[in-house]
């Protein structure tokens, strides 16, 4: 019995020192410094306990001592005891991958960050994703946060892309600098995870870019009407008619026939010219849009069209961006039935509903209209587009048509 | 008559002031906006106030409003409102309001005697649209069958009402005889089916009601028989009363 419990003792001695030895070469100097003396002692009290069994102490009897069996046990504790803590890193790099394995397609940096957090227990564990076409770091929550640096407390590690381009830079707690492996396991085992979510950021940040230069774009191009309109309104507009009244004067004044036919004729041309500009102007930009909204302004245009036009617009003002939008969506939908459909009357309704207007313009000619590229249809796609709508056209052949479009405010 | 005139465009204002003057009127004040000419109106007491739609600091409706504001605190002075486009929808809101309003397009200026008739118009209490807005509500489709009924002199007659001259004025523009225009008056309103008025205002607003409620399909069915009553614009159910109310709830 007692040989069998030497053999034992001496062969497990034999595995802690294979097994300490193999991680010693692993751990980092710091760690190496502090586990040597111990591993050290202890194998020295296994070495001792050992060879004081085998050579030194002769029991009398069979029998042992009870003291001898609890020394024993507390010795065997120790070996076991290191053996359970490899273990448990065994498990964490297990726990790693299945929680990396669940992330869903496509990743986002939110649930790698989750992930990472859960399998080091580490709940300040960030991920600094690097955004190429942005050059900043953005951490999980898409915030921009530059990385802490590499030298201070926490524990931070950059991660690469399998070409080599800078993905990411992990920081965990200062703590975990002691389990630099499992960080690192868990960093490598995250890498492709994190490069799909680069991805994705990247593309989300291109499209809200596209999205917001759109929106500028709109708004500037409203803006240019409008301030093209105010230009022909106080300039061009007001000097013909400051004109027109000195022609006024000037026709009181003449008395010469010749002069009166003359004047006369000036005033014909000069009325003519007003309309002309007038019709350019609001062509331009009308201005009952911005004074009274898009119901009068669409009554204005209603009431000139050769069909009948039934009208159900609230009168409620929107963004002048919207009115515009909708305002010209609206014309180029009746002027294409005008055009095209052959149609008697059309309908023309407005609704604002949970932050979204929507406009249908239906009306009951012969159908069959189709988006043609470089065509009125698509063009009116593209402005719904740019407000970041939705048009939809309904046209069954003979069957009138439903254009609808629908714009978030 | 003494004039006051609101308009920010310098050029245009002094160019009507001085077209006023030489046709006799006394121009009494000269604003750049109307808030000016409000202010000053106790001191300058116009018999009519000329004012443009477009003005300072928001270059929107300040002429409707201050045309409003004018018509609330001081009803003896008549006003004009002079636009650059013949908007139909503010036309009709100003006419709601009663006797002493009109809406002119800027144009107008060039013929003096004209203008100086509208402005004596105005001051006798009456009301004045624009012809061109008149020839646009005549000319839409959905009333040309109804219309069609009408012969060509009594379609005259119904565009003159609409732009607010009484009998008189209709049978010297159109060289007729009193009793000739009541005669084509009379055959308008039976053939129309509108409320017959001798109270010249409340003809012209129900012309234009008939004329609006018959451009709003639905509203008329189809025939101006059940159509209008003798309203002011602003309480039909439609379409026109609504513009006013300016401001989104939805921000």
């Amino acid at each position: 019995m007692v040989w069998i419990l030497d053999g034992l003792t001496l062969a497990l001695a034999a595995a802690f020192l294979f097994a300490v030895r193999g991680r010693l070469r692993r751990y980092s100097e710091l760690d190496r410094r502090i586990f040597f003396p111990v591993a050290l002692a202890l194998l020295l009290a296994f070495v001792l306990a050992a060879t004081v069994n085998f050579f030194v102490y002769k029991p009398s009897d069979a029998s042992i001592g009870p003291e001898f069996i609890a020394v024993s046990l507390a010795l065997l504790a120790i070996p076991l005891a290191f053996a359970a803590a490899v273990l448990r890193r065994v498990f964490v790099r297990a726990r790693i991958a299945q929680l990396l394995a669940t992330l869903p397609t496509p990743p986002d940096a939110r649930a790698v960050r989750a992930a990472l957090r859960a399998a080091l227990h580490d709940d300040s564990a960030e991920i600094h994703l690097w955004l190429p076409g942005e050059d900043h770091h953005v951490d999980a929550d898409g915030a921009v946060r530059p990385p802490p640096p590499a030298g201070g407390a926490e524990l931070v590690m950059a991660v690469r892309t399998t070409a080599g381009a800078p993905l990411a830079v992990i920081a965990a707690a200062p703590a975990m600098r002691r389990n630099r492996d499992l960080v690192e396991a868990a960093v490598r085992a995250s890498a492709m995870a994190l490069e799909n979510a680069q991805l994705h950021a990247t593309v989300a940040a291109q499209l809200e870019a596209v999205h917001a230069s759109r929106a500028r774009l709109v708004e500037a191009g409203l803006h240019e009407r409008r301030r093209l309109e105010r230009d022909l309104h106080d300039g061009a507009q007001q000097r013909l008619l400051a004109l027109a009244t000195r022609l006024g004067l000037a026709r009181t004044k003449a008395t010469d026939p010749d002069t009166i036919s003359a004047i006369e004729a000036a005033r014909e041309d000069l009325r003519h010219a007003l309309a002309d500009l007038r019709s350019l102007a609001r062509g331009i930009h009308p201005a009952v849009l911005s004074q009274g909204g898009l119901r009068p302004a669409l009554e204005v245009v209603t009431a000139a069209l050769p069909m009948e036009v039934e009208m159900d617009v609230p009168a409620a003002r929107f963004e002048a961006v919207l009115e515009a939008g909708a305002y010209y969506t609206i014309c180029e939908a009746l002027t294409n039935t005008v055009k095209h459909a052959g149609a008697s009357r059309a309908r023309v309704a407005v609704r604002y509903d949970d932050g979204v207007v929507r406009i249908d313009v239906t009306d009951d000619g012969k159908g069959g209209a189709t988006a043609v590229e470089g065509g009125g249809l698509a063009g009116l796609t593209d402005r719904v587009r740019a407000l970041g709508g939705a048009l939809v056209i309904v046209s069954p052949s003979g069957g009138g048509t439903r254009l609808t479009a629908s714009i978030p405010c | 008559m003494r004039v006051a005139i609101a308009d920010d465009s310098t050029l245009f204002r002094e160019g009507l002031a001085i077209l006023l003057t030489a046709a006799g009127n006394e121009v009494v004040a000269q604003t750049a906006t109307a808030d000016d000419l409000i202010c000053g109106l106790g001191h300058s007491r116009p018999d009519v106030v000329i004012l443009d739609i477009r003005m300072p600091p928001t270059f929107t409706d300040e002429g409707l409003v201050a045309a409003e504001q004018i018509r609330a605190r001081h009803r003896t002075i008549a006003v004009l409102v002079l636009s650059t486009y013949a908007e139909t929808p503010y036309a009709l809101r100003l006419l709601g309001g009663g006797g002493g309003f009109g809406y002119l397009l800027k144009d107008r200026v060039d013929d003096v005697a004209a203008l100086q008739d509208a402005l004596r118009r105005l001051i006798d209490g009456r009301l004045l649209l624009d012809e061109q807005i008149v020839a646009g509500l005549l000319a839409h489709r959905r009333r040309a069958d109804d219309l069609a009924r009408l012969t060509p002199r009594e379609r005259t007659v119904l565009a003159h009402m609409a732009e607010g001259r009484s009998n008189h004025g209709i049978g010297a523009r159109l060289h007729l005889a009193p009793k000739t225009v009541e005669n084509h008056i009379a055959g308008v309103f039976s053939k129309l089916g509108m409320p017959a008025s001798t109270d010249d205002n409340r003809r012209v607003l129900a012309v234009l009601t008939w004329l609006r409620t018959a451009a709003q399909p639905g509203a008329a069915a189809g025939t101006p028989l059940g159509a209008p009553s003798v309203t002011t614009p602003g309480t039909r159910s439609t379409s026109g009363s609504g513009h006013q109310s300016g401001f989104s709830p939805f921000g």
